[in-house]
């Protein structure tokens, strides 16, 4: 078994690895080029007299950071629907987890509710449109038991958020109902310096949660039954698992907008290439996998940039649909 | 060391059911080393009867005790050490090993992280060898025949180290040959790890012909029956399966 442990370990080691020289890249990438020493200066040891500096202190670096966090959260948070709903079709997007966020985030950012001002207050109110979300979706597993069914269930329950949020844009300020409609879009570009700290911690928060998950996670796959009687207290498990996923997709959803489609489609490619039911090997993989693709994702764009000024959103969904296809093809 | 204290099972009232008695049992007591096999027709309640064991469902009245403890009173945990389970049907998993699936018995001895120490290493090992799956262990279980992936499910049981050990129909979806080899299996278990372990099954003759005991549900009198070797076949039937 350690021999198998130690190619898991190799793995990771490589996605480790290529996240690391695409992350550097990323740095050097933007409106104009800029060289290694300004990154490491711009980032430990910052001058402010400097343009290239100063602008990877203020642009790229909260960019690329955020390209990471984003990706690792929403792709550990698909990991742990799929789990839940043992459904390789479940994630954030899909069961409109994302969705029930964005109803509250809409209701903060153009509603006169001033406990959604700061910043903690935007995340609050996405956490809390996630888990209504997740408890609504979990709910309705209990009576749709059909795979495809579920999903069909959660992007109703995207469209119904999705009119509820028309109905507020319709009465909203014009000026915020710009920043909401940029928001939307899916953008790394939205997150301060001095906001990557609560981002980077609450998505650590919702990864160690996960990781204490782990054991439960893998003996789920064998059913409720079975799992409750290998000592899982599977209801607390559920709920936890629910608690996880929307501190994961909510804080992701609150800075950047409702990303669709990473949270499925990375653990499905990471399953691929583990080839293995460990959690623990999975999450890793997911973490590393989901901070790689939208970090690409971001280098596509910074590249296209010159021709054409692509969302976030548009790109995900570009490379998350055809794969939703291919797994619908191929399994069901 | 299981003992069924008059037992009355069923379901309680739920809504706008009336609480239904399915059947009832004076004091019944279950060794090590047995192997018994619970039956009756459709819907007299064997599922029912294993929920109940399993702590999954309330008894009416009446109570399991084990080695003179209460059910009622161990913690989930200590359920899980005492008793193991294997359901009818397990479709397996993509990407899940065979070595994996047994060691997953070990659950309820390792770590938050799942990490196998090399105890339960080697009782996974052991347990691999005493069922003649140590050419499977990396196979994945959704490319198994269905009577390996029942065996192998029968491993994940054992490297639990339960004394108890209850299996739900293991023979309905397997074919004669594996019907009798899983049988065989489990009466070798039985006697030589000195488990008690249950199954329920519709193969009559098959279970007369390897349990060493039999238990029937009798739906007209509501009341369990206790048939101990030699069975007298014709007797149990007439009673049972009218």
């Amino acid at each position: 078994m350690d021999v198998v442990n130690k190619k898991y370990w190799r793995t990771s080691g490589l996605l480790f690895l290529l996240l690391l020289a695409l992350v550097i890249f990323d740095l050097t990438l933007g409106s104009f080029s800029i060289g290694f020493n300004d990154i490491f200066n711009g980032i430990f040891n910052y001058d402010s007299s400097s343009t290239a500096e100063l602008t990877v202190r203020v642009f790229r670096f909260p960019r690329v950071l955020t390209a990471i966090m984003s990706g690792a959260a929403l792709s550990i948070a698909g990991l742990l629907m799929q789990t839940l709903f043992q459904n390789p079709l479940a994630g954030p997007y899909v069961l409109g987890i994302n969705s029930g966020s964005s109803l509250l985030v809409a209701i903060s950012t153009m509603s006169t509710f001033s406990f959604f001002g700061s910043d903690l207050g935007l995340i609050a109110a996405a956490v809390i449109g996630a888990s209504g979300a997740g408890v609504f979706i979990l709910f309705c597993s209990i009576y749709v038991k059909n795979k495809v069914s579920l999903l069909l269930v959660g992007i109703m329950f995207g469209s119904f958020a999705g009119a509820l949020v028309s109905l507020i844009q319709a009465y909203a300020d014009p000026n915020n109902l710009k920043s909401f409609m940029l928001w939307s879009f899916g953008s790394l570009q939205g997150v301060e310096f001095n906001q990557l700290g609560i981002l980077s911690l609450v998505v650590i928060i919702g990864a160690l949660l996960s990781l204490a998950l782990v054991k439960p996670l893998n003996l789920l796959l064998l059913g409720d039954k079975s799992a409750s009687l290998l000592g899982v207290n599977v209801k607390t498990i559920r709920f936890l698992i629910i608690v996880a996923t929307a501190i994961l997709t909510g804080v992701v959803t609150a800075f950047c907008g409702p990303i669709a489609f990473v949270g499925l489609v990375v653990p499905n490619m990471v399953k691929m290439i583990y080839k293995t039911t460990n959690h623990y090997h999975l999450l890793i993989g997911s973490l590393l996998g989901g901070a790689l693709l939208i970090v690409i994702c971001d280098i596509t764009m910074q590249l296209l940039l010159p021709y054409v000024n692509l969302p976030l959103n548009a790109l995900t969904a570009l490379v998350g649909a055809p794969v939703v296809m291919w797994i619908i093809m191929k399994k069901f | 060391m299981l003992v069924f204290k008059n037992l009355h099972i069923g379901f309680s009232k739920i809504k706008h059911k009336k609480e239904s008695l399915l059947f009832s049992s004076d004091e019944l007591l279950f060794n090590p080393g047995e192997f018994v096999a619970v039956i009756g027709p459709n819907g007299s309640g064997k599922t029912t009867l294993f929920n109940t064991i399993l702590g999954e469902q309330e008894p009416l009245s009446g109570a399991i005790s084990i080695d003179r403890q209460n059910w009622k009173d161990l913690s989930r945990m200590d359920k899980a050490k005492h008793l193991s389970f294997v359901p009818s049907k397990f479709g397996g998993v993509e990407h899940l090993t065979v070595y994996n699936l047994v060691a997953m018995g070990r659950a309820p001895y390792t770590n938050m992280l799942n990490k196998l120490t090399e105890k339960d290493q080697a009782v996974v090992k052991k347990v691999l060898n005493q069922l003649g799956l140590s050419d499977f262990t990396n196979k994945n279980t959704v490319t198994l025949s269905d009577g390996e992936r029942q065996i192998a499910m029968i491993g994940k049981a054992l490297a639990q180290e339960a004394k108890i050990m209850i299996l739900d129909e293991p023979t309905a979806f397997l074919d004669y040959n594996n019907r009798r080899k899983v049988l065989q299996l489990l009466k070798d278990i039985a006697v030589k790890n000195n488990q008690l372990i249950f199954i329920s099954s519709h193969d009559l003759e098959l279970c007369f012909e390897y349990c060493s005991r039999v238990i029937a549900i009798d739906a007209e009198s509501q009341m369990l029956l206790d048939f101990k070797t030699p069975f007298n076949k014709e007797e149990i039937v007439k009673k049972v399966f009218k």
